[in-house]
């Protein structure tokens, strides 16, 4: 014998059951006295539950009613009526620039692998040694210069820029541990390092030296 | 009787009477709905005051796609929500000091009838404070609202098969929780 739900039972008692859904419920409950005790549970549930009352309104309360609402409509400032307009639009702003944060630092792994400029054929260097101005009277030897200083090592264009910013703080340097991407070594060198003076140059090169 | 689509017409075209109406005839139920969600007079109280202060902001606006009842009621239950919410640390620790009522009668009533009946009054606040945000909502504008499931559906956003499942859920769980106290009837 297939009982009635619980589901059934309380639109049953509810009485929000179709008509002849209830006859069925009602033919059911006659014969079962499983249904019966499951029917007279959830009736005793409600009949607890209905002991609940709400507190009344006094007089007093019911009267200030209106002219508190009054009070708070007039006295609410307008920062926050408009607030709840404003933070869905804030944490719009914040939520997007969070995720464009997140894809461009991970944006750097889907580039080309890195180069280890110790492979760099030495007449490349030299060809860009001869070639720049700025390196003139500089020698830049590649056996000094550390193996790790590959594209990996370098930061993008930005922290490069924030590198020459800080030439005096050695310890800035060490940030370049954090380097995942240079696209040209050689045209950002020259292109960044024309506008610094030779002594700074050099100190740029003995530091990334001494950091390899 | 003036109807609320009415009453809401006359008040965006500058009857301000319209709106104090309004408020009369939807101020008892705004109040015992916040009642028995946060169990606390002056909040509940502050909370259905509050309700008809977001309801006067907006009601300028206010296109009549949904019935006024069910808007403002959707009110209600957001701000009570973000006051249970916002007080959930201060229920944890505080709700043996909630308001529990007794009825007037109770006063002609035996000392022990009256501890027995505060007791399980305070057990019944207990087992629907328990219920989950959704269900308590659904199963106080059903059970003490008498609101239809689709009503309900209309306030909460959702559709009419979750509102009654639940509803179910939350009148089993409330059995559950309540089955100690149910042979003391």
């Amino acid at each position: 014998m297939n009982h009635i739900s619980t589901d059934d039972l309380i639109e049953f008692i509810e009485e929000t059951l179709t008509a002849e859904r209830m006859r069925v419920v009602e033919e059911h409950i006659k014969t079962c006295a499983q249904c019966q005790n499951a029917l007279a549970g959830l009736k005793r549930t409600f009949d607890l539950l209905a002991l609940d009352e709400v507190p009344e309104l006094s007089p007093v309360q019911l009267g200030n009613f209106v002219p508190h609402i009054r009070q708070k409509v007039n006295t609410e400032p307008v920062w926050k009526a408009w607030l709840p307009r404003v933070i869905p639009s804030v944490g719009l702003v914040m939520v997007f620039l969070l995720v464009f944060t997140v894809i461009i630092r991970q944006y750097p792994h889907s580039l080309p692998e890195p180069v280890n400029i110790a492979t760099i054929p030495d007449s490349i260097w030299e060809s860009y040694l001869i070639d720049s101005d700025v390196f003139a009277g500089i020698v830049l030897d590649t056996e000094t210069l550390p193996n790790v200083l590959t594209t990996e090592t370098w930061v993008d264009t930005t922290e490069t820029d924030e590198l020459l910013d800080n030439v005096i703080d050695p310890t800035f340097v060490q940030s370049i541990d954090e380097i995942e991407f240079f696209d040209d070594p050689f045209a950002t060198f020259n292109s960044y390092f024309d506008d610094l003076t030779e002594p700074e140059i050099k100190l740029i090169l003995q530091q990334l030296n001494q950091h390899g | 009787m003036v109807s609320d689509e009415t009453l809401v017409s006359q008040f965006q075209n500058g009857n301000e009477q319209a709106f104090n109406e309004l408020v009369n005839r939807y101020r008892e139920k705004a109040y015992q709905i916040a009642y028995r969600m946060v169990r606390n007079q002056d909040d509940a109280l502050d909370l259905a005051q509050d309700a008809f202060v977001r309801a006067y902001k907006g009601l300028r606006n206010f296109k009549g796609n949904s019935k006024f009842y069910t808007w403002f009621y959707r009110i209600v239950t957001n701000l009570c929500i973000n006051f249970k919410t916002r007080n959930r640390f201060k229920d944890a620790v505080s709700l043996d000091n909630e308001d529990v009522h007794l009825p007037l009668e109770s006063k002609t009533r035996s000392p022990l009838k009256d501890v027995i009946n505060q007791e399980l009054k305070q057990k019944i606040a207990e087992a629907i404070a328990q219920l989950p945000a959704q269900q308590r909502t659904v199963f106080i504008l059903r059970y003490y609202e008498g609101l239809t499931h689709q009503e309900i559906a209309n306030i909460l956003g959702k559709s009419e098969g979750g509102i009654k499942a639940n509803y179910f859920h939350a009148v089993k769980k409330l059995q559950s929780l309540l089955a100690a106290y149910q042979h003391g009837l």
